[in-house]
């Protein structure tokens, strides 16, 4: 056997020519499957991303009644202890973002809207969303400060202008009525416009007074450290909390089934595209494959006319090519790794109506790559046993070789 | 010059296998090509036409503060001629006046938020696709007073059946609290199940009568016969009716362009990882069979071919290849496209997730005429590019080391 693979060895670089097309010929085709698939997970996770931040965050803690019934009577206890005992269920945890949501009436001079209030840490938010860069006019709050941020929209709708004083309306904790007058210190110009239409930010302290939930938060947002891990660490809270607890862990797929319908719906289409590069990738081995077989039909004729058993040929064939695949593979690793490395710290800008729109939609118009191990070593596997069946085509050439016509040509 | 000719269609015939591989991936590189825009281009058409016939229309007139603000004495002034105007257009198809209402549904176990969506039974059904995602039970009829379809998820949360009662509370005209008993009549499932949750439909007769006695709408949905002509009937609406404010399906939901432009960006980058693999596989298998006829060029050079003739005959040679695999390819993808376009892909197949989301799996492949020339251009393109280096390699190749090989 070592015989066999050290005559492999020394053949595949007796050819270096040969076999350095063959092996570029597997190392590209890696290249490529790489890429594809980190296109289309890097989009996806950019939509997740982006959507995730504006709205329910990866990993919301809520009281088990909560989502069943948002209501403020479901607001659940949170103090340091809680905290604490959530930061310390998983080291993956970044931090925490306590949110009070709630629907308020808000009333200018003449005018009364129902809108979207949410309690906040504006720092905290921040860090989540920075969403302290779209504020068009004036500052943030600080806790307890009495001032309030609204949507530009919605203050258009209420025509009221920053310094203008509005009064919030609504229904505390158990009946509680809810009243109180804050003074406008910024408008912000949300990137979905049916939520700036709505939106009103005050300070987490203020809405718990407002609300007579001190003490409470309706929702509690746990932001992972990497986005990929947001299951065991949704996971690891449960565990820390009791799984019938008063607490309810949910992840952004519970909060957002839509978003999840149209990933699978796009997967899908991915899949096609893969199949399809799979056979043009398959069909350009395959031509180097067949071409070096054909290059080699008179080595191959002596060989066998000076007495090497065909088994033994073939086998040696398998091995060279095996070899071969196996480097192609592993370069094809490397350079992917790099390719992708650099497209992931520059990513590509789009332009034209696809960026128009994203701006729009307040997303960052890039094209982004992911960098997530499986896709690596799925497509190299992938890639590797496309390779290897196509090398079954010279040591079966071999087994049927007219020993004759082979040493002629 | 004919003679060249002539010696490169013979050496192309004179190593089939080699050849035929070489036009094989030239061949799959067209037809693949093709065939990923093709699959692009179904996809993003079934999520704006799924958007369309369900949820949108082609285009929408409301009260101009209507979207914003859901008052409901924010009715389209006139709808009756603006109603007749659009009936009189030749590129309306049909239109589907609306009251709406934002409201509660009540049932003995549970209340729930929900849009009350008011229509005409006959209009509603020939402008949009809701008849046909009936789950259960039958369209707005006269089998029961007040009748209401509801979305299978609604359905399930109220935990109420086909039959059943359901309590629709809402404001009237001068925002008071009214309710109506109304009777659910069928169950439909779209492929949002949030959709599904907040969205009922009653008659609008029934529905006006309770909020404010008499019948008036909110809406005007309209179906074209193209959906291309939707910026031109919506400009008209507007300039004829200034009281009004008429939207395309496009400025209703910019979300849907943004995720056409967006999966239509993904799509070209996939297609040019497609080609380079296409153009890298010709490359490599050129490579290899010009270093396998190191002996035989050398041989031409030696016996007094010039070195142009020799880069002139495998230029030739590659450009036959090349137009003979892709003029198959276009055959190919031609059928192919023409059988799926007909029968659909079922995408079921690649993911089991998505029948239970209530999506339509079935993707129709088609291919713009332009897309179609382009692909081919690029498709030829990256063949002779691939063919110049090996030609070049030839080229300067020393004959008398060549013919020792």
């Amino acid at each position: 056997m070592l015989l066999y693979l050290k005559l492999a060895w020394r053949n595949i670089w007796r050819n270096k020519r040969r076999t350095l097309i063959s092996i570029s010929s597997v190392t590209f085709a890696v290249l490529l499957a790489v890429s594809t698939q980190s296109l289309n997970r890097g989009s996806h996770d950019h939509m997740i991303d982006n959507m995730a931040r504006f709205h329910t965050g990866f990993i919301q803690v809520q009281d088990s009644m909560y989502d069943d019934e948002p209501s403020l009577d479901h607001a659940m206890p949170f103090d340091d202890a809680l905290a604490g005992r959530i930061r310390g269920s998983d080291n993956r945890i970044d931090f925490l973002i306590p949110r009070i949501e709630t629907y308020a009436l808000v009333a200018s001079e003449d005018i009364t809207r129902g809108g979207i209030l949410m309690g906040i840490d504006p720092e905290r938010e921040h860090r989540l969303n920075g969403v302290q860069d779209h504020l068009v006019e004036g500052r943030f709050f600080d806790q307890g400060d009495e001032t309030l941020v609204i949507g530009e929209r919605f203050a258009g709708r209420l025509n009221v202008s920053i310094g203008d004083t509005l009064v919030l309306l609504g229904q505390g904790r158990f009946g509680m009525t809810a009243a109180g007058k804050y003074a406008i210190s910024g408008l912000i110009r949300h990137p979905i416009s049916d939520i700036d239409n709505q939106i009103a930010y005050i300070s987490l302290h203020d809405a718990q007074w407002l609300f007579s939930a001190e003490g409470h938060v309706t929702s509690l947002l746990v932001t992972p450290t990497q986005v990929r891990h947001y299951d065991q660490v949704a996971e690891s809270i449960r565990r820390e909390l009791g799984h019938d607890s008063e607490f309810a862990v949910l992840t952004w797929p519970e909060m957002m089934p839509e978003l999840l319908q149209a990933i699978e719906f796009d997967n899908a289409g991915g899949h096609v595209v893969t199949g399809i590069l799979y056979i043009v990738i398959a069909f350009g081995l395959f031509g180097t494959i067949l071409t070096m077989t054909l290059e080699r039909m008179r080595e191959f004729g002596v060989l066998l006319s000076v007495g090497m058993q065909r088994v033994q040929l073939a086998g040696v064939v398998f091995l060279e090519t095996f070899f071969i695949s196996l480097l192609g593979v592993l370069a094809g690793f490397v350079l992917s790794f790099l390719l992708l490395i650099y497209f992931y710290l520059n990513p590509v800008e789009l332009s034209g109506d696809a960026a128009g729109a994203m701006l729009a939609y307040g997303f960052e118009p890039i094209l982004p790559v992911s960098l997530a191990p499986d896709l690596f070593y799925s497509q190299m596997i992938i890639i590797f046993l496309i390779a290897i069946v196509i090398s079954l085509y010279p040591a079966l050439k071999i087994i049927r070789l007219n020993i004759l016509e082979a040493a002629r040509t | 010059m004919s003679i060249l000719f002539q010696i490169s269609w013979r050496n192309i015939w004179r190593h089939p296998a080699r050849s035929g591989i070489l036009m094989g991936a030239i061949i799959v590189g067209t037809w693949g090509g093709i065939l990923v825009a093709g699959w692009g281009n179904g996809l993003i058409e079934q999520r704006v036409d799924y958007l369309i016939s369900t949820e949108l229309s082609h285009g929408q007139v409301h009260h101009p503060e209507y979207r914003a603000e859901r008052e409901p004495w924010m009715t389209i002034p006139d709808a009756e001629s603006i109603l007749a105007y659009l009936e009189g257009d030749e590129r309306v198809q049909s239109v589907s006046p609306r009251t709406l209402s934002e409201g509660m549904a009540r049932s003995p176990v549970t209340t729930s938020g929900v849009r009350i969506h008011g229509v005409h039974p006959e209009k509603e059904r020939a402008t949009t696709a809701l008849y046909d995602r009936l789950e259960k039970g039958d369209w707005l009829g006269d089998e029961f007073r007040n009748p209401v379809l509801i979305g299978g998820q609604l359905a399930d949360k109220l935990r109420l059946e086909i039959g059943n009662r359901l309590v629709l509370q809402f404001q009237d005209i001068d925002n008071e609290i009214t309710a109506g008993a109304f009777h659910i009549s069928g169950i439909f499932r779209s492929a949002s199940s949030d959709y599904d949750e907040r969205n009922v439909f009653v008659k609008s007769d029934d529905l006006s009568a309770l909020i404010a006695g008499e019948t008036f709408y909110h809406e005007i949905a309209m179906s074209l016969t193209s959906s291309d002509q939707a910026d031109g009937v919506i400009a008209d609406v507007n300039e004829r009716f200034p009281d009004v404010h008429a939207q395309t399906w496009h400025e209703l939901s910019p979300e849907i362009r943004y995720i056409a432009a967006y999966s239509g960006t993904l799509t070209y980058f996939l297609m040019a990882i497609i080609m380079m693999a296409l153009a890298f596989g010709i490359l490599n298998t050129m490579l290899m069979a010009i270093f396998e006829r190191m002996r035989e060029l050398g041989m031409l050079l030696s016996i007094g071919m010039n070195r142009i003739r020799v880069f002139a005959m495998i230029m030739l040679e590659s450009l036959m290849l090349t137009f003979s695999g892709a003029l198959a390819g276009i055959l190919l993808s031609v059928l192919t496209l023409w059988y799926l376009g007909d029968r659909g892909i079922d995408m079921g197949m690649f993911a089991d997730g998505l029948a239970e989301f209530g999506f339509d799996t079935i993707t129709y492949p088609f291919v713009t005429a332009g897309e179609f020339f382009g692909i081919v251009i690029i498709v030829i393109f990256a063949a002779l590019i691939a063919a110049v280096y090996p030609a070049i390699k030839a080229f300067r190749l020393n004959p008398v080391e060549a013919s020792k090989e």
